[in-house]
């Protein structure tokens, strides 16, 4: 039953664009509400029945809270809930998704760019090329993900205060490149097996001409279908780094008494948003923690699902 | 020095093999895993201390008073404590992983999967949802219980002990299991669609017995394959799960020697991790010659191309 869905191209890609959907409409909505709500300490909050409660508060409550930066109450809707520091996490959530989506995106190009390189020394190189980029294979091959990227992101982003965004980028994209590497390779060696291309070889073309003229039509539907499936990875990877410790946004401030105090971002990023999740969890407070892990986990879905929705359409043809 | 010195003496065993089976081709198949192995682990040695020279501690990080003493600790000790529970855990994990996934994917197939079709949804909902959610709604449950029973069902932070190893396996081989099943499920439905296999339900084998003695001996390399790639994954979250359980084993102590931790005042120990590092690969690439080899066994004609010197 599974696997005849998973075979339904149009219902998937309907799942997907719900899904796209969805999310945008809640990041637009985060976008709308004012800065305020994602920088200030709205320490406490009095209900409408008049009883007083601290942050962090739960989704759709609607509260009068104090703000500490202006020493005034205002009324707000906690949508998604807020952090440990009462600010909203709708409005967090919608301004942490912008750096974080850019960090994707250039660790998705850099994935592919990479990939593709060591797919054509693999499959197209000298003898020697092949032989490097199928050493370097192997060696990612023995490291294990999450331990390389942790390394990765220490080596190229070493200033932990102010990760550069390129550097981080560079590291996440070092990690998974050896998929689209392989499905490359595979291509080329398809390609050049065919009557067509054995007579482009023997009419002179070679080296990129061959690839671009000969390789590239064949190559580009099969990593169309691949970039989603890489993007998912890419946010997977960014959640695992953020919660560990591992992320873009600058250092954060630490908000509450002494031993039991948050850790609230000051440059919101997703993954600065989960860093502080034990903390959370060992206060049985799951909004906080939930709301970004869910957010970032429904994106990778959609992805998920497009990329399946693109490979099930391209095998019914 | 050392972890380059290591690297230099995995390049001159690579090496000297290379040599030796060049006057000896007979025993290039039975030496080539071991030139592999050898150059993979020189690589990651070197790579990994490479890495390593140019990281920086993270401001505000302290680890526990018990994991700090350690972290003090010869980088030889940290490396056996530390290999030793985590290879508890991952033995465990892809136990119970390899049980049910590959477990359930048999059972499906010998019960012609009518009666448990919705375990394949199950498994496809648990593979979409990421490792850190799954820990993050475990903990949450822990939590829960304790705040509503009293009961006590979550293991001491940085404490290794059964109920710790329990939790931590089943958050560490969640994925892998439902990894295992959708690709197990896929590989036995290919092999059950060959002619052998309606010969022998022909004959009268019962069903049971020909997926049994049949399909699945059939199947095995290709199952072998999808059961690396399972550890692979269960490897690679390593990190993440001891970290998020407070267990003290490779993947954890990895994260707190790069400075990373609640508190204040944590240093890199970059040769405690490059230690680490190397040590949770060489895990990986020995863990993948013996499946090499194992598949090898069980399908003689890989064994035959290998046997073409590189």
């Amino acid at each position: 039953m599974v696997n005849r869905l998973l075979n339904r191209p149009t219902l998937l890609l309907a799942a997907s664009a719900v899904l796209f959907v969805s999310i945008a409409g809640l990041l637009i909505a985060g976008w709308l509400e004012p800065r305020e709500w994602s920088t200030g300490l709205e320490i406490i909050g009095k209900t409408s029945s008049g009883q007083w409660s601290i942050p962090p508060y739960g989704p759709l409550t609607r509260l009068n809270v104090y703000a500490r930066a202006t020493g005034q109450f205002h009324s707000h809707l906690f949508v998604l809930g807020s952090d440990g520091g009462g600010r909203d996490l709708l409005a967090l959530i919608a301004r942490g998704a912008v750096p974080s989506l850019l960090l994707v995106v250039c660790a998705l190009v850099g994935r592919m760019l990479l990939g593709v390189a060591a797919g054509v020394a693999v499959g197209l190189g000298s003898g020697l090329t092949r032989g490097v980029a199928q050493v370097v294979a192997k060696w990612v091959a023995g490291f294990p993900y999450l331990a390389l990227a942790i390394v990765l992101v220490q080596a190229l982003s070493p200033n932990p205060t102010r990760r550069a965004l390129l550097g981080f980028a560079l590291a996440m994209a070092m990690v998974g490149w050896r998929d689209v590497a392989e499905l490359t390779a595979n291509r080329i060696q398809a390609v050049r097996v065919q009557q067509y291309a054995v007579a482009a070889k023997a009419l002179g073309t070679q080296g990129l001409g061959f690839f671009g003229r000969h390789v590239l039509p064949h190559l580009r539907p099969a990593l169309m279908i691949e970039v989603p499936f890489q993007a998912s990875a890419v946010l997977v990877l960014l959640g695992e780094l953020g919660y560990l410790g591992f992320y873009l946004g600058g250092n954060p401030i630490f908000w509450g008494g002494e031993g039991s105090s948050y850790k609230l971002p000051t440059q919101p990023e997703i993954g600065q948003l989960l860093s502080g999740a034990r903390d959370y969890i060992l206060r049985e407070q799951w909004v906080p923690v939930l709301m970004p892990a869910l957010v970032l986990a429904t994106i990778a879905l959609a992805f998920e699902l497009l990329g399946l929705a693109l490979r099930s359409r391209e095998r019914s043809q | 020095v050392t972890w380059v010195n290591l690297s230099l003496v995995s390049l001159i065993i690579a090496f000297s093999l290379i040599l030796l089976t060049s006057w000896l081709p007979r025993l290039w198949s039975t030496a080539r895993p071991i030139v592999v192995l050898a150059f993979q682990a020189s690589g990651i040695l070197v790579t990994t201390w490479l890495l390593m020279s140019f990281a920086r501690p993270v401001p505000g990080s302290n680890p526990f008073a018990r994991e700090l003493a350690l972290l003090s600790s010869p980088v030889p000790t940290v490396l056996l404590l530390t290999s030793v529970r985590s290879l508890l855990l991952m033995g465990l994990a892809i136990f119970w992983a390899t049980l049910f996934g590959l477990g359930t994917a048999i059972l499906m197939q010998s019960l012609l999967r009518k009666q448990l079709f919705p375990i394949g949804a199950v498994a496809a909902v648990i593979w979409i949802l990421p490792t850190f959610i799954l820990a993050i709604l475990v903990q949450e449950f822990q939590a829960f219980v304790a705040g509503h029973t009293g009961l006590v069902i979550a293991a001491g932070f940085g404490a290794v002990n059964p109920v710790q190893v329990f939790w931590a396996a089943v958050v560490l081989g969640v994925r892998p299991a439902a990894y295992l099943f959708r690709h197990s499920e896929q590989l036995l439905d290919l092999e059950v669609a060959l002619d052998y296999v309606r010969t022998a339900r022909a004959k009268g084998l019962p069903w049971r017995k020909v997926v049994t003695r049949h399909v699945v001996r059939g199947a095995l390399p290709s199952i072998l394959s999808a059961w690396m790639n399972s550890f692979r994954l269960m490897i690679g979250s390593l990190p993440l799960v001891e970290y998020f359980f407070g267990y003290p084993g490779l993947g954890r102590v990895l994260v707190l020697s790069m400075g990373v931790g609640p508190g204040l005042g944590a240093q890199v120990r970059g040769d405690l991790a490059v230690g680490l590092v190397v040590t949770m690969a060489l895990i990986l690439v020995v863990v993948e010659a013996i499946i090499g080899f194992t598949q090898r066994r069980v399908d003689p004609r890989l064994s035959e191309s290998a046997l073409v010197p590189a």
